[in-house]
């Protein structure tokens, strides 16, 4: 196993304590609650939530930055908090961002700088630096400042560094926030061929479509708490029941047909806009093509956000339009 | 007028929320201006002769008050960050008038300090302070830092062009005025040449008149000083405002007047 | 160490990059025209050491208060500082190597002080004692590097470095005698002018641009070795503790 987590817990404390009464009871943010997770070698992960899931805690404290409150964690059948000596060279963290770069030096400059922290020979450092440069699309403007690159060229650079030390675990956070789709593509094309290297690729991403089109496996955390573990299989038959359609224009006469249909289970109006939620495999097609003949224009199917994923994994009804 | 104590005001407000807690004002700036001044007064000491010390005591503690007055310097290129000065440019005033004004509350602060240094050091270096002629002194501490202030604007204007350049030369003004304008050195040290462009620096004539108060000379030596000090103060405004028009004009041409610098 | 290696090397790139500690390598002359001068005016010309001494001394610890205040700061600020811990390499070891390449930069103050003597006020300086004038400099610059550790420390425990820069230098300098000797001081400060290293470093550094015998120098050395390296172990403590303290608060990374 390349990751093994057991009862992981992190607490933080809130910065300032409370305003009035006594701060015996300090107020805490959970940020993970006893997450268990075991993540086979050569398997790419993710870890899908939305923003302050507290999918970023999980990795930092995998990545050694961060320590746990409670519960154990393995990298490689290494404990991160006693045996972060061993844990270190083994891994890659992506972090990336606009920060995490010295923008007044080059690329080059910066990945060699990582290398010798990694305490790679200087020769054999260098070679690598360049093939990564090259891997990554960047070698072109390797010597230009960071400070001039665009977002989409820095998460590359950090995905390089990543990289630097040949790490048979690496984990990306959030890797193609803030790039283009084409970039994001290359992203992915890159990530597959990392774990066909035998590599395990643990991400994070609140992007269900990424999470959908690149993992082995993908575990749902909310809150700090595993909600489950699926295959992307499973994802797409989950979200496919929760597809919808919604449309414009439509006239009374057909909404009502519509909603007579077998395997529609709301049909909501408001205003010129209809929404028609389905609850069976297959009636999508069906509805889309009752409304075209009908001659209504303006209709589009969409994916439950994740939120509503959630919120029915939880077992609430979904939202309003 | 209106306007530049309005800027002014504005600076204050900034200055004292922004820059300076009441403590980190109070130990970082005292204590080290001070000390300052103790550095300098001491090397009299060292050199055996009390004339020395008070030429040194004199000369550093005025110089206190003078540097505050860099501050402008570096002042004008936080306006061009905060985006302002392009509208300073195309407002109708003279952007002179409100960056002099903005620069103006740190003023206060280097006078303060530089009658305290003065006051607490001069009895600790049996420096004998010219008590009958306190108004005068006070009055030529402000004149100093004024012109010193003028030509710290003439730099301010320069340094819009190459905002990154501000702290630089902002500290090489300074040292070369502590080197050169006769506060620690007297001026008979150097060479002709130095000597002469030390005439047209602030600070020059205005320490001749200072040190000329302790020394209890006739006020007529003392004014004549004064009035050299006023004229070269004089002669940096003019300086600073015609190149100002210039060098705002100019950026305007070549768009280097943008509204956040790199 | 390749860690300590890829430390100097990035610290020199930053350094041309950012043009910085130029603030420091210009004031430098500045400094030894004023001694200069000062010594020239009065005609004490037996303490042209003291003026050629200061300005270098100033300089170096100038500069080391600069990169201590900005180093662990900077390096937190952009982020980085949690990518460098998750490395192999030791963060004490990456601090130590950008902060020895500061000092060592700092040595163009001995450089352009002598140029200044030279040129600008004909004076030939001679090293009387060139092993001692070596040997106190490079013990000197060790000391500064370890007495930069604990700033750095410092520094990130009070939350800032700018009021503190200002504050730490012309006290010091008059504490430690750099320019006027602790002998001026008076007798209950001098103790304390003693335990910063700069003062042994004036007095040794002096002695050996002077004719007579330099005395006691393995002690004096020593003296200087000492404070350098209980600097240099209590600021590596400092920051190991601030280290694992951010690790379990998790502040590592915010602002």
């Amino acid at each position: 196993m390349a990751v093994d987590i057991d009862g992981l817990t992190r607490l933080f404390h809130t910065k300032n304590p409370p305003a009035f009464g006594r701060s015996s009871l300090r107020p805490e943010v959970v940020a993970l609650d006893a997450v268990s997770l075991q993540v086979d070698q050569g398997e790419i992960h993710g870890l899908l939530g939305p923003n302050g899931a507290g999918k970023t805690t999980l990795v930092k404290i995998l990545a050694t930055i961060l320590l746990p409150t409670s519960g154990t964690a393995r990298v490689m059948g290494h404990d991160v908090v006693s045996d972060t000596a061993a844990v270190r060279p083994l891994i890659g963290i992506v972090l990336g961002g606009e920060r995490g770069l010295y923008n007044r030096l080059t690329a080059r400059q910066n990945l060699r700088y990582w290398a010798a922290l990694y305490k790679l020979e200087p020769k054999a450092g260098w070679a690598r630096v360049d093939e990564l440069l090259r891997r990554v699309g960047l070698e072109g403007r390797a010597d230009e400042r960071v400070q001039s690159y665009s977002r989409g060229m820095r998460q590359r650079l950090h995905l390089a560094r990543g990289l630097v030390n040949d790490p048979p675990v690496l984990f990306l956070d959030e890797p193609s926030t803030g790039m283009d789709p084409v970039a994001a593509r290359e992203l992915r094309v890159i990530v597959t061929e990392l774990a066909a290297e035998g590599r395990t690729v643990f991400l994070t991403t609140h992007d269900m479509a990424e999470a959908e089109a690149l993992c082995n496996r993908v575990t749902l955390i909310d809150h700090g708490r595993l909600l489950a573990t699926e295959t992307p299989r499973q994802l797409s038959t989950m979200l496919s029941r929760f597809e919808r359609i919604e449309c414009e224009g439509a006239a009374d006469g057909v909404i009502k047909a519509v909603g007579a249909l077998r395997g529609v289970s709301t049909v909501t109006s408001k205003g010129v806009s209809t929404r028609i939620e389905v609850d069976t495999e297959g009636v999508v097609a069906e509805v889309m093509r009752h409304l075209v003949s009908s001659g209504v224009t303006s209709v589009r199917v969409t994916r439950p956000s994740l939120e509503e994923v959630y919120l029915s994994l939880i077992g609430e009804r979904g939202m309003d339009v | 007028m209106r306007i530049f104590g309005w800027a002014a005001l504005n600076g204050f407000r900034e200055t004292l929320g922004a820059v300076y807690t009441v403590q980190s004002w109070v130990l970082g700036l005292c204590l080290r201006m001070v000390a300052q001044v103790a550095f300098f007064a001491s090397l009299g000491r060292l050199l055996g002769s009390q004339a020395d010390v008070e030429f040194l005591l004199i000369g550093n503690a005025v110089m206190v008050a003078a540097s505050s007055a860099f501050t402008v310097t570096v002042a004008t290129v936080g306006e061009r960050d905060s985006g302002t000065l392009p509208l300073l440019v195309a407002s109708t005033t003279s952007p002179l008038i409100v960056l002099m004004g903005r620069g103006a509350s740190f003023v206060p602060n280097g006078l303060l300090t530089s009658l305290g240094a003065l006051l607490v050091m001069a009895p600790l270096y049996n420096v004998a302070l010219p008590w009958a002629r306190f108004p005068a002194l006070l009055g030529m501490l402000v004149l100093v830092t004024v012109s010193t202030y003028m030509a710290a604007t003439f730099l301010g204007g320069f340094v819009l062009r190459a905002p990154s350049t501000r702290r630089t030369v902002a500290n090489v003004a300074r040292l070369a005025m502590m080197a050169f304008c006769g506060v620690s050195v007297p001026l008979a040290v150097y060479p002709e040449g130095i000597q002469w462009v030390a005439q047209v620096l602030p600070l020059t004539h205005g320490l001749d008149a200072i040190r000329e108060l302790f020394g209890e000379a006739e006020m007529g030596a003392v004014l004549s000083d004064a009035g050299l000090e006023a004229l070269v103060g004089a002669g940096w405004m003019v300086a600073s405002l015609a190149t100002f028009r210039l060098l705002a004009d100019a950026g305007r041409r070549d768009g280097s007047i943008v509204f956040s610098s790199v | 160490m390749r860690g300590l290696r890829g430390a100097i090397r990035l610290q020199l790139q930053i350094v041309r990059a950012d043009r910085g500690y130029l603030n420091e390598i210009l004031a430098n002359p500045f400094f030894a025209i004023i001694f200069l001068g000062v010594v020239r005016a009065s005609g004490r010309n037996d303490l042209t050491s003291f003026a050629i001494v200061a300005p270098v001394l100033m300089t170096l610890w100038a500069m080391g208060l600069e990169i201590s205040g900005n180093i662990v700061d900077s390096d937190r600020h952009l982020g980085i500082l949690e990518e460098v811990v998750a490395t192999p390499t030791p963060f004490g070891t990456v601090v130590c190597g950008r902060v020895l390449t500061v000092t060592m930069l700092s040595a163009v103050a001995v450089a352009e002080t002598w140029f200044v003597a030279r040129v600008g006020f004909g004076v030939d300086v001679t090293i009387e004692h060139p092993e001692v004038f070596v040997a106190t400099l490079l013990v000197t610059g060790l000391a500064m590097t370890g007495t930069a550790l604990v700033m750095a420390g410092a520094f990130v425990l009070a939350g800032g470095a700018r009021t503190f820069q200002n504050t730490m230098n012309y006290p010091i300098y008059l504490l430690a005698g750099v320019l006027v000797p602790i002998s001026f001081l008076p007798q209950w400060l001098r103790p304390v002018g003693r335990l910063i290293f700069l003062s042994w470093s004036a007095d040794l550094l002096r002695d050996s641009l002077r004719a007579a015998p330099a005395t006691d120098v393995w002690l004096r050395l020593g003296a200087i070795i000492l404070l350098g390296t209980i600097g240099f172990a209590i600021g590596l403590l400092v920051l190991t503790l601030i280290l694992r303290r951010v690790r379990e608060l998790g502040t590592i990374g915010h602002t």
